[in-house]
């Protein structure tokens, strides 16, 4: 199963993954990001998704982090 | 199933956005070979050829110094041009135009109000109100102006309920300055997601970096946004730190304040000044003038409305009234003494 994966922290990158069958949210996060989901914005299909939502085929799931410090 | 109003402004916004995206790519992916560098150095190589040639050895050795300079800075821009050509093969391909008209879409569902400006060629999103440690800095609209897309800045922050810093009207937010975001921690994934088209997330990114606040780098601290410039120096002052002159009205700070040691009053420092006979420092209010010579002095100084410098003369005129007056008495006692004057010599005038 191939979903688009983007992460928007850091450097951030977009990238196509392969995934396993039936991998929830939760596990794509655990495997990617270091650190609590509350911490960030997840949303596949640019929803809101839950922990436990299964990903699909061609999904887009997008990580973004709640708190970006911006400079001056 | 027919296209809502909003939905058919959003596939136009869409294909004109799009249409900007594939000329901002094309602009950033246009290779420039150093052709210039390169004929320069085909023209140097004949000259050292002809130095060769003419066995001219110090115009040779002045020559083969240069050629080196010029490979060494070929090789360089060769390698700009592989990095940048990886980073481009790398890259991700442009969003589809169907998949940028589903970002216009999705963007009504993340944030308060979107609006779609065609004629202006601006998306705008309206952020939540933006609080920071109990300072309501109120709502901000994002506004991507599209048809700047490929320059850095093709976007700027408005505030919409704007609560500036006390010090500095233009200043809305610790992290914008003349409707720049500084951006930060977010600079790369915002380069990225617009060099992609992802606008849900570059609205996304852009919104967080608003709503977060990082005291170890703004333009000015959120406990410093209601404090005002002391009138003397230009710092900050707080409301517990600073003090009303009460001489010209004007805020100073604990560092440029004076003291009146009359009405012990603390004032901005030029309203206070020595008094030249005591050196003690009074406020402009405490000094008086001298009724005599209109110099200030304080009230210790001074004598019935005169300074020291201006009694001196009445005390003369007092020790010459004093003298002739015993002068006088003198004069009594000796003629009373002597009424002939006897005895005394006579002097010419």
């Amino acid at each position: 199963m191939r979903i688009l994966f983007i992460n928007n922290q850091g450097a951030g990158f977009a990238d196509y993954l392969t995934l396993e069958p039936d991998t929830t949210v939760k596990h794509l996060f655990d495997a990617k990001i270091k650190g609590e989901p509350s911490g960030y914005l997840i949303r596949v299909n640019r929803q809101p998704a839950s922990a436990d939502q299964v990903l699909q085929e061609n999904d887009r799931v997008s990580i973004t982090a709640v708190k970006i410090e911006g400079a001056c | 199933m027919s296209w809502s109003k909003t939905q058919r402004q959003h596939w136009r916004a869409a294909l004109r956005i799009h249409r900007q995206l594939v000329k901002a790519r094309h602009e950033r992916e246009a290779l420039e070979l150093p052709h210039t560098l390169w004929q320069r150095l085909v023209a140097k190589k004949h000259m050292h050829q002809a130095a060769l040639d003419f066995q001219w050895p110090h115009v040779q050795a002045e020559l083969e110094h240069d050629l080196q300079h010029m490979l060494s800075d070929l090789v360089i821009r060769s390698q700009e041009l592989l990095k940048s050509l990886k980073q481009q093969t790398e890259k991700l391909p442009l969003i589809t135009l169907p998949e940028l008209w589903r970002e216009l879409e999705f963007l009504d569902d993340e944030f308060e109000e979107v609006e779609c400006d065609l004629q202006a060629c601006e998306l705008r999103i309206t952020t939540q109100v933006i609080e920071f440690e109990g300072t309501i800095l109120g709502r901000f609209q994002v506004i991507l102006e599209w048809k700047y897309l490929s320059n850095r800045h093709c976007y700027r922050i408005k505030a919409l309920d704007s609560n500036p810093a006390t010090s500095n009207e233009e200043m809305v937010h610790p992290h914008v300055n003349n409707e720049i975001l500084c951006e930060g921690a977010g600079t790369t994934s915002i380069n990225e997601a617009l060099q992609q088209g992802r606008l849900f997330d570059f609205f996304l990114i852009v919104q967080q970096i608003l709503s977060t606040y990082n005291s170890d780098s703004a333009y000015l601290k959120i406990s410093n946004w209601d404090g005002q410039n002391c009138q003397s120096c230009s710092a900050l002052v707080d409301d517990d730190d600073g003090s009303t002159c009460p001489c010209c009205g004007d805020l100073i700070c604990g560092e440029c304040s004076g003291y009146c040691q009359n009405c012990t009053d603390t004032m901005c420092q030029s309203c206070v000044k020595s008094c030249p006979h005591c050196d003690n420092y009074f406020c402009t209010r405490c000094m008086i003038h001298c009724s005599a010579c209109m110099a200030d002095g304080c009230d210790a100084c001074l004598s019935e409305g005169l300074c020291p410098n201006c009694q001196p003369n009445e005390e003369i005129e007092n020790d010459e009234s004093i003298e002739s007056s015993n002068d006088e008495e003198d004069e009594q006692a000796s003629t009373s003494l002597d009424p002939l004057c006897l005895g005394q010599a006579a002097f010419s005038a």
